[in-house]
């Protein structure tokens, strides 16, 4: 155990994946039905995880709108913890997996979100700097922050192009033909509801092993965890469920406001937001796997039910405000510090080019080890 | 251990019982196995970096976390179940619960038997206050089993032959229907051990048993042992540190010695019953006899997974009712009138006032527990010894009915 953390389980996480790539998808979803007074209520649902099913049993609320309230947060306060806790509980694997001991870790994230004066979500000066007391040596905590802006399965979804989905069926059933793309350019002008920017930021902090707490907007705490079936203790929503959970709270919202503007009752509506994770992308084990959370798609549905060709424009329109789509969908660069026992120790823009170069990197890295382990092979034959 | 012997599981399983995870001293060359009671063993480099890397289960530290009695016993009893790994608990109910605690999550559902072994459905019954809920239903039913399927859903936990009516498990179906929905199929073998059948080569994902019953067999060790893949045992093994309830090493190494026998009890334990059944079924005090040998035995999928044998116990219905069966075991001279089964001994027990004495005449009878059941565990005691002591038991029940 390092940090909290089984490395032998990492590494057979790693081996089961390599031999067993039926082990590897990772479908994670949320439920998010409106409340009165502006709050939104948010289920974790079950995940399933290669062969098996992982029950989840988290709810908390999530304020419906821009504005947030006191000990509640809203999709800004969500998506900030999502890419936060990500990075942070990857950069804390990676630490481990180095044998390095960390006395303290976390990671402030900060982000200018809102609308732009024609409505379009903003979302601009994406950043986050860790800062760490650990044994670790500069250069290669600094690698091991590059490893996770190309690794970290939410840092990808923000600096990588991807689309959302929204349908009106079963969400593991057939695809369904009324399938709306979400195109966050193409949000109509006319509909704005709502303009404005702020700064938002969040901290998390590392607790023990995969868990972590986070504090936004300075009175609101948010924990987060993974499955202990991920190597975590159970406690929390991880950073993947908090993704979704934003981009189906900031939706539901949208939706309703765009129905209430062609008075169109929605009646109880909710939506099912589901997300996909490839462990081999994550953990490296195959390159060609997909790093990012993808595959991301809403299933609304609505009582009594509305017909789909009423459903679908709103939906259509309700998207394209969506500043969790916007995350999703468009390319994001992202600053990234490290601070280490009070010094700063680098900088660097993760965006598409550094990704490419560091996963060149990574490819010569694992061609080297390769070639070292075939000639230790031949200088020690078993 | 590097000196425990490892035998192919695919050996005859004489052999396998025998010879499978024995220990040979490597200073006195003992041959019949060695105990180590120790709590505590020295730190090693090897201990350190065990937990450094977090693989503390194959290693001497604390017997809580294993022991070399432990290891033994467990080796033998995968190899025998044809499955990756093993691990023995202080009880059959300290391995289901620890299986069903280390596999489930918060919020997570369980599908089980409502004709489930007493102990078991008691503790299924209030797994909601570990934040887990369980649907009951008729396991011989694949179609209900389905349909009791939920989103969180992630266990179906069925026993092969059910307690005491000796229902059959439709194993391969269950397990199709496991995978179908990414879920775990934890089947109870207790009844017919491997020797009869391995639930893992029939879609089991983990077997457990009650060690107390035919493994150990001789009626004086408490123990419990869920066999699967590594992945999933080294989870309950996990889980089992935080509940505690290892079996001590003398209890492994009793264990270990009842399973050496194993395989020639569970035959003659079979043959008993199947004879005892035969005799049962045409003796005019019994009404009804449950046994898979016989023409009236109804769930006849149990061929599709069992081979060589049905076990060792025999449910029957005396005709004359509880009280007549009631005063029927009173006059048996060797079946002792006792709870349990699996032992050399034969047991008999009445589930009207034993086992399923909490349940009202109507919960009884619902289950298909009929007034005058008895529950006959035949152990290897001579057939004809066994059919006269219960032909004099009965007789006198046909005579004053």
């Amino acid at each position: 155990m390092r940090n909290g953390l089984n490395i032998a389980a990492v590494s057979e996480l790693v081996h089961e994946i390599q031999a067993s790539p039926e082990e590897a998808p990772v479908r994670l979803r949320t439920r998010v039905a409106p409340l009165s007074a502006g709050l939104v209520q948010v289920e974790v649902a079950t995940l399933w995880g290669g062969t098996i099913r992982v029950a989840r049993d988290f709810r908390f609320l999530a304020v419906s709108g821009p504005n947030g309230q006191p000990s509640i947060g809203n999709h800004y306060d969500h998506l900030l913890v999502a890419l936060g806790g990500c990075v942070l509980v990857t950069f804390v694997q990676g630490c481990s997996a180095r044998g390095i001991t960390i006395g303290s870790a976390s990671v402030s994230v900060a982000a200018t979100m809102g609308a732009d004066r024609e409505g379009r979500p903003f979302l601009g000066g994406v950043a986050y700097e860790y800062e760490t007391d650990c044994d670790g040596e500069p250069a290669v905590l600094l690698d091991i922050a590059k490893y996770v802006a190309c690794l970290s399965p939410n840092h990808r979804a923000f600096i990588e192009r991807a689309s959302v989905r929204v349908n009106f069926g079963s969400e593991f059933g057939d695809p369904s033909p009324d399938l709306v793309v979400s195109d966050v350019d193409g949000a109509d002008p006319q509909l704005v509801a709502w303009t404005g920017v702020s700064l938002r930021n969040a901290r998390v902090s590392w607790v023990y092993g995969t868990q972590l707490r986070a504090r936004v907007n300075s009175d609101c705490e948010m924990l987060v965890d993974q499955p202990k079936q991920y190597l975590g203790l159970d406690s929390a929503p991880n950073p993947q469920e908090y993704l979704l959970a934003a981009a189906g709270v900031q939706f539901v919202y949208e939706l309703a406001l765009e129905a209430h503007r062609h008075n169109i009752a929605l009646g109880e509506i909710s939506i099912q937001t589901g997300g996909s994770l490839d462990l081999r992308g994550l953990t490296n084990v195959d390159p060609s796997a997909i790093v990012r959370v993808h595959d991301i798609a809403h299933t609304i549905s609505t009582e009594p039910g509305l017909p789909v060709h009423k459903l679908a424009p709103l939906a259509r329109a309700a998207s394209g405000r969506c500043l969790v789509h916007a995350a999703i969908c468009r390319e994001q660069t992202i600053d990234v510090a490290l601070t280490a026992r009070g010094e700063p120790i680098g900088a660097f823009r993760s965006d598409l080019g550094m990704l490419a170069d560091y996963l060149a990197e990574l490819a010569r890295r694992r061609e080297a080890a390769v070639a070292a382990a075939a000639a230790a092979s031949r200088e020690n034959p078993q | 251990m590097p000196q425990q012997t490892v035998v192919p599981s695919d050996r005859g399983l004489g052999t396998v019982c025998v010879h499978a995870g024995g220990y040979e001293d490597p200073v006195t060359g003992a041959v019949a196995g060695t105990l180590f009671p120790s709590t505590t063993f020295r730190f090693s480099e090897t201990s350190y970096a065990s937990f450094s890397q977090g693989i503390t289960r194959d290693v001497p530290i604390y017997t809580r976390y294993g022991n070399p009695n432990q290891w033994f016993v467990q080796e033998k009893i995968a190899t025998l179940e044809g499955a990756e790994s093993a691990c023995v608990f202080a009880s059959g109910m300290g391995a289901i619960f620890t299986t069903l605690l280390a596999l489930t999550n918060r919020g997570g559902h369980v599908v089980s038997a409502y004709d489930v072994y007493g102990g078991t459905y008691d503790l299924l019954k209030e797994l909601h206050q570990i934040g887990r809920t369980v649907t009951f239903v008729d396991a011989t039913d694949v179609t209900a089993v389905e349909r009791a399927i939920k989103d969180e859903t992630q266990i179906l936990f069925f026993e092969t032959l059910s307690n005491p009516l000796l229902k059959a498990l439709p194993l391969p179906q269950l397990g199709k229907l496991a995978r179908q929905h990414k879920l775990l199929l934890v089947v109870d073998n207790t009844f017919l051990t491997p020797i009869f059948c391995r639930p893992v080569a029939h879609g089991a994902h983990l077997v457990v048993h009650s060690g107390t019953k035919y493994l150990n067999g001789h009626s004086d060790v408490v123990s419990g042992v869920v066999s699967g893949s590594r992945k999933y045992v080294d989870r309950i093994w996990q889980q089992s540190l935080r509940v505690g309830a290892p079996l001590d090493p003398l209890a492994c190494f009793l264990l270990e010695r009842g399973l050496k026998t194993l395989e020639v009890r569970m035959r003659r334990h079979a043959d008993n019953a199947v004879r005892i059944a035969a005799f049962l079924a045409e003796h005019p005090a019994v009404a009804r006899v449950h046994y898979p040998s016989l023409p009236s035995y109804s769930d006849r999928w149990i061929d599709d997974y069992c081979r060589g044998g049905y076990g060792g116990l025999v449910s029957f219905e005396v005709t004359g009712g509880d009280e007549a069966a009631l005063r029927m075991t009173e006059r048996l001279r060797l079946p002792a009138l006792a709870t349990s089964l699996g032992g050399v001994e034969s047991l008999v027990s009445l589930p009207f006032n034993t086992s399923h004495s909490a349940l009202t005449l109507r919960q009884r009878q619902s289950m298909g527990i009929r007034p005058g059941l008895v529950r006959l565990s035949l152990g290897i005691e001579d057939a004809e010894d066994l059919m006269a002591d219960l032909s004099q038991a009965l007789d006198t029940e046909a005579g004053s009915s």
